[in-house]
Order: structure tokens, then sequence, then C-alpha cells
């Protein structure tokens, strides 16, 4: 354990800003991609049917 | 020799390449890919926040060598597989494998972009500099260039498979730039630090740092396969879209 509590746990030594500004962005990039290919493939998914019924044979 | 075995089981790789099979395979195996990146990203978080100690020279700043270095190597390797689909898609005219190389692309430029923010975040305090226009850096940025003119010639381009062949030589001329930015340290006299790992040497840092950045690098590696099977299997009903199982699949869903 390397903290004695959550703000030296933020403060990050003095390099917060540098340290959370690198995770922070990570973490929201990897959220948007994440969310995003969820959405094509569900748009992909509504957007897959036949444009026309096919008579059914 | 072996014909009786190899036989079914070359014509089970190509039962596996078709669009619809792929799509419910890759459908099965992206949940527990997912949760695999997720715990060894908590594992991996716990590990360099809460166990590796503080650096010497860096102190806590280092810290961002966990989401770093495994974002610059997951760039590099992802880009070396893209190729080698869009290689496999070229030769072969095989749809499955460009439509690989054209899901990965969008998650390699986001592991590209990913290290360069970090690295600048880490450069600043350990060089006093957000940026240099250095052989490591300098390539990395190229990387990321490459795999936007891939998709941007993809998308420019109205036929797929004619997509496929153009933006598939583009990232196989683009190879070459990997091994200039792996290598780019020892090539050039450069600002950005030598590997701490280096294959078949033991590496210089302590024991739980290089534990933090196997596990993060693990779950960076999960964490593409998780995100580039999901694009791949909705460029899959994109380009299928009109034929009867995708038809099929879409009125089950509604």
């Amino acid at each position: 354990m390397n903290w004695g509590g959550w703000r030296e746990f933020l403060n990050m030594g003095g390099y917060g800003g540098y340290v959370w500004g690198a995770y922070g962005v990570v973490a929201l990039v990897v959220l948007i991609e994440s969310v995003a290919v969820r959405l094509r493939l569900a748009r992909a998914l509504r957007a897959g049917r036949a444009p026309r019924a096919r008579p059914r044979s | 020799m072996h014909d009786m075995t190899s036989a079914p089981s070359r014509l089970r790789v190509f039962h596996y390449a078709s669009p619809p099979e792929f799509y419910r395979l890759a459908g099965k195996a992206v949940p527990f890919v997912a949760a695999s990146a997720a715990i060894l990203a908590l594992v991996g978080l716990y590990l360099g926040f809460f166990v590796a100690p503080t650096d010497a020279q860096q102190g806590e700043a280092y810290r961002i060598m966990f989401v770093h270095v495994p974002a610059a190597w997951m760039a590099m390797f992802v880009y070396v597989v893209m190729a080698f689909w869009a290689a496999v898609g070229f030769i072969l005219n095989t749809r499955m494998s460009s439509i690989m190389a054209s899901a990965l692309a969008p998650t390699g430029a986001t592991m590209a972009f990913l290290a360069l923010w970090t690295g600048a975040l880490w450069g600043r305090p350990a060089w006093g500099t957000y940026w240099d226009w250095d052989a490591r850096m300098t390539s990395t940025l190229i990387l990321l260039f490459l795999y936007m003119g891939f998709m941007a010639l993809h998308n420019a381009i109205d036929d797929a498979r004619r997509a496929d062949r153009a933006a598939g030589v583009l990232a196989l001329v683009g190879v070459v730039n990997v091994p200039i930015i792996y290598f780019s340290v020892q090539w050039w006299n450069s600002l950005h630090q030598g590997s701490s790992i280096t294959l078949g040497r033991a590496p210089t840092i302590a024991a739980p740092m290089l534990a933090a950045m196997l596990v993060m690098a693990l779950a960076f590696w999960m964490y593409c396969i998780a995100a580039a099977l999901t694009r791949a299997r909705a460029i899959v009903l994109e380009r299928e879209r009109g034929a009867e199982w995708v038809d099929a699949l879409a009125r089950e869903r509604a």
C-alpha cells in the first residue's frame, strides 16, 4: 500500500494532473469505443432486414 | 501423410471463415473476451497503484507507464495483425479477412492515439516537454496517420471489395513503419527512453512494476480483440444486408 489516504492518492506525489489526465482519457476513449461498436452492431442488425419481404416458398 | 486429418480441418477453417459462421462464433466469444479484459484491467490497476512502489527517479508520474506501454504495444501489434489480414484478403480474396482488417483499423488508431496522449503526459514530468519531433514519437504519429489513411481510403471507395484491395495495399506498404517505431530508440539518438522489456533479456524494472504492466498489456489485448470482433460482426451485417440469414436474424430480433 502506497497511500496515506484519498487526498494523497489523488495527488500522486504532485503528478496528479498528469497521471489522472492519462488514465482519465484512456478510460473515456475505451468507453466511447465500446459504446460505439455496440451501437454500430445494433444499427446494422436493425438495418439488416431485406427491403421487401420475400415470398415464402 | 496426414491427408486424412488435414483435409477436413482445412475445410473447417473455411467453414468458420464464412460470414454467418463468423458472426455466430464471434458473438459467443466476445462476452468472455470483454469480461476477461475488465477483470485483467482491475487486477492491473490494483497492482499498478497499490502494489508497485514509487519510482526512485520519476516519483508517481511513472505510473502512466501501465497504460502507456500497453497502448503503444497494441498500436504496433494491431497494425501488424491488420496488415496480415489485409494481405490474406488480397491474396486469397477471402471476404472475412478484409473485414477483419477493416474492423481492426479504428481500434489500432485508438491505441496509437492513447499511446501518444499518455506519452505526452508522461513526457512533460519526465523530460520537461509534451512533445518532441524525435524518431519514436514521429513514427508513432505516422502510425496513427496510417490507420486514419486506411479508414479514409476505405470510406472513399463505394465498392467494398475494391475498397478492401486499395486500403489493403496501403496497410501493407505501411508495415515498414512498425520496425521503425520498435527500433527507433536504438537506431536514433532519442529523448524517449529505451525499452524496459526486451525479448531474451532480463527486464530492467522491478517485479511488481513488471507484473502490473504485463497484466495491463493483457487487458489491452483482450479489449482490442473484443472491440475488433464486435466491429467485424457489425461490418458483416452491413455488407451482407439483404442476405437471407441477415434478414432472418433482424426479424428474429425485431
